[in-house]
């Protein structure tokens, strides 16, 4: 053995026993910053209400809604079979592990999109997918569906059908009732809050 | 006019860990830039695929391990393998130059003919080549490049070409020493 | 963030030309340790030239040690490199077919190519017999397709088939290739030296 490789050696051992005694690497693994911000700006991640509400008439098992207000919130109104995770809450592992479940579609919604938002891209980083936010949140739910107004005469057929989608969704979830301005506490919007009287159930 | 008298490199070689060292830092290169190993035979098949499809186009067709390798948009030789061996080519021969090396000949022992040498090689290289489409590599696609990830299949492969190769050429040992 | 090219971080497009350069420092290194001579290469196995020995296994662990550090900084992302396939049955047997082939060639097809480039005739000869031997494969592969697929047990590595971590399998593998030139230079030195 030549003495000439005695350094190299030594190098070459102490660096494979050096990798031995590192320690474990944080598997930190969130989506790189540009991914992220690639996928926040997409807008694909929007449902409709119209979307979300076709899904629940047909009692779609595959997708979860989640409520990320306040427990009080969800309390005083809330989407039918919502989850309640607050947003503070969400970040949280255990939540993290329910949201990565596969073949779920989970759906965030909050009073405008703001909160719901922040609630999926704080998941996104962690790289969960099949995440979604509704468009608009409530306000948007309430204003599609109970404070619709008639199509125009002159309105496409496109219009005219979602105007009967949306009257028929909220014949669903009202049992009948063409009331409109439902609105729970705490909104910013300029309709009189006004307590919700049961959770719509399924069927007329 | 002074006469240069020219050493004669061509027996001078890199000393084998400064070699393999080079070549671990070749091979670090290439997973970093293109997150893939080295390989050879894979262009020796690129070639065959390419001169099957050429010369008898139907059988490439029909046959259920050639069509897996031509497709409608994409030469078969359009292949990352195929330029890679390329530049092999043209670094070997630089570095035939270099060394003094250059020169045509057929090596063998001088305890056989080059006939049988040439003979001995098409065989050998026929065994080669059919292995080495069996185990998906060969000595520098699945040994070198696997066992540089640390792949299971790639260190199982070397391992038998290791081993059968000392089993073998002891049997024919005649052909070398 | 490596690999550079699947992070688009060098497009894709300079794919083959990289791939040129690389080829020429791989032919480059190979051809300068001499591995364009198959009577060289042929020394391992009877013990008078270890030189495969030497560049394979120090390639193998420079490599390994190098790729892990570049993982642990997170300048490379191993979970984005291509490991080769494990098919646990066509493995073993081309395996032991290859060295057979390797026995009686003397190359394998990198440092085949190696020597062609330099002259050697017996090269050329062998890579006809490369592609005959792929030639006959595309007949027999029907036949023995089962074979050629079974026991795949995915793109795996060693460490996680053994359950050990990969720095310590790898840290291994180092001390045994260590172990292993040792011994190269002791057999060396007692084999009858021949001329080549």
């Amino acid at each position: 053995m030549n003495k000439k490789y005695i350094i190299p050696v030594v190098l070459l051992v102490g660096l494979a026993f050096i990798l031995v005694l590192l320690p474990k690497k944080k598997p930190y693994n969130e989506l790189p910053a540009k991914d992220l911000l690639k996928q926040v700006t997409s807008s694909s991640k929007f449902i409709s209400p119209e979307f979300v509400a076709d899904r629940l008439i047909k009692k779609d098992p595959s997708m979860i809604l989640v409520d990320v207000r306040s427990e009080d919130l969800f309390r005083e109104y809330s989407l039918p079979g919502a989850l309640n995770i607050p947003l503070q809450e969400i970040v949280k592992p255990a939540q993290m592990e329910l949201l990565s479940q596969e073949g779920i579609d989970y759906i965030f919604y909050s009073t405008g999109d703001v909160l719901a938002d922040q609630a999926w891209i704080l998941c996104k980083r962690q790289r969960i997918d099949h995440i979604y936010v509704m468009k608009g949140g409530l306000n948007e739910w309430f204003s599609s569906f109970f404070m619709s107004l008639p199509p125009a005469e002159t309105a496409s057929n496109e219009e005219i059908e979602l105007y009967q989608f949306r009257s028929a969704v909220r014949q669903y979830f009202t049992g009948g009732e063409t009331q409109t301005a439902r609105k729970p506490a705490g909104e910013a919007i300029s309709i009189t809050p006004k307590k919700k009287k049961s959770a719509a159930e399924g069927g007329c | 006019m002074k006469e240069k008298v020219k050493k004669d490199h061509s027996n001078t070689y890199l000393n084998p860990y400064f070699g393999g060292v080079m070549l671990g830092i070749i091979l670090i290169l290439t997973f970093y830039i293109t997150g893939r190993g080295l390989g050879a035979s894979g262009a020796a098949k690129s070639t065959v695929v390419t001169t099957i499809q050429s010369v008898a186009p139907d059988y490439a067709k029909k046959s259920p391990y050639v069509s897996q390798f031509i497709s409608d948009d994409d030469h078969p030789m359009n292949n990352w393998l195929v330029f890679e061996v390329i530049g092999v080519f043209a670094g070997a021969f630089l570095s035939g130059i270099l060394y003094g090396r250059l020169k045509p000949k057929v090596e063998h022992s001088p305890k056989i003919t080059t006939r049988k040498r040439l003979l001995v090689a098409l065989i050998g290289g026929t065994l080669f080549g059919f292995g080495s489409q069996v185990a998906r590599g060969c000595t520098s696609g699945a040994a070198l490049s696997g066992m540089a990830v640390i792949s299971f299949g790639g260190i199982i492969t070397m391992m038998g070409i290791f081993g059968s190769a000392y089993l073998f050429s002891w049997i024919f040992k005649r052909n070398w020493i | 963030m490596g690999p550079l090219i699947p992070n688009n971080i060098i497009p894709a497009d300079w794919n083959n030309a990289i791939a040129l350069l690389i080829g020429m420092l791989f032919g480059f290194v190979l051809e300068a340790s001499g591995f364009s001579s198959s009577r060289k290469i042929m020394g391992t196995f009877f013990g008078y030239d270890f030189v495969v020995l030497r560049v394979f296994f120090t390639a193998a662990i420079t490599s390994m040690v190098g790729i892990l550090y570049l993982d642990y900084f997170g300048w490379l992302d191993f979970g984005q490199l291509y490991i080769h396939p494990t098919y646990l049955m066509s493995a073993i047997i081309g395996g032991v077919i290859m060295g057979a082939g390797f026995a009686l060639g003397g190359y394998c097809p990198g440092t085949s190519y190696c020597a062609i480039a330099i002259g050697k005739l017996d090269a050329l000869v062998y890579s006809i017999g490369l592609f005959l031997g792929i030639y006959l494969f595309t007949f027999i592969y029907p036949w023995i397709e089962n074979m050629f697929n079974w026991g795949f047990m995915g793109y795996v590595t060693a460490p996680e088939i053994l359950g050990i971590n990969a720095n310590l399998f790898v840290f291994f593998v180092v001390i045994i290739a260590l172990g292993m030139f040792f011994a190269a230079t002791i057999v060396q030195r007692k084999v009858k030296k021949v001329e080549y």
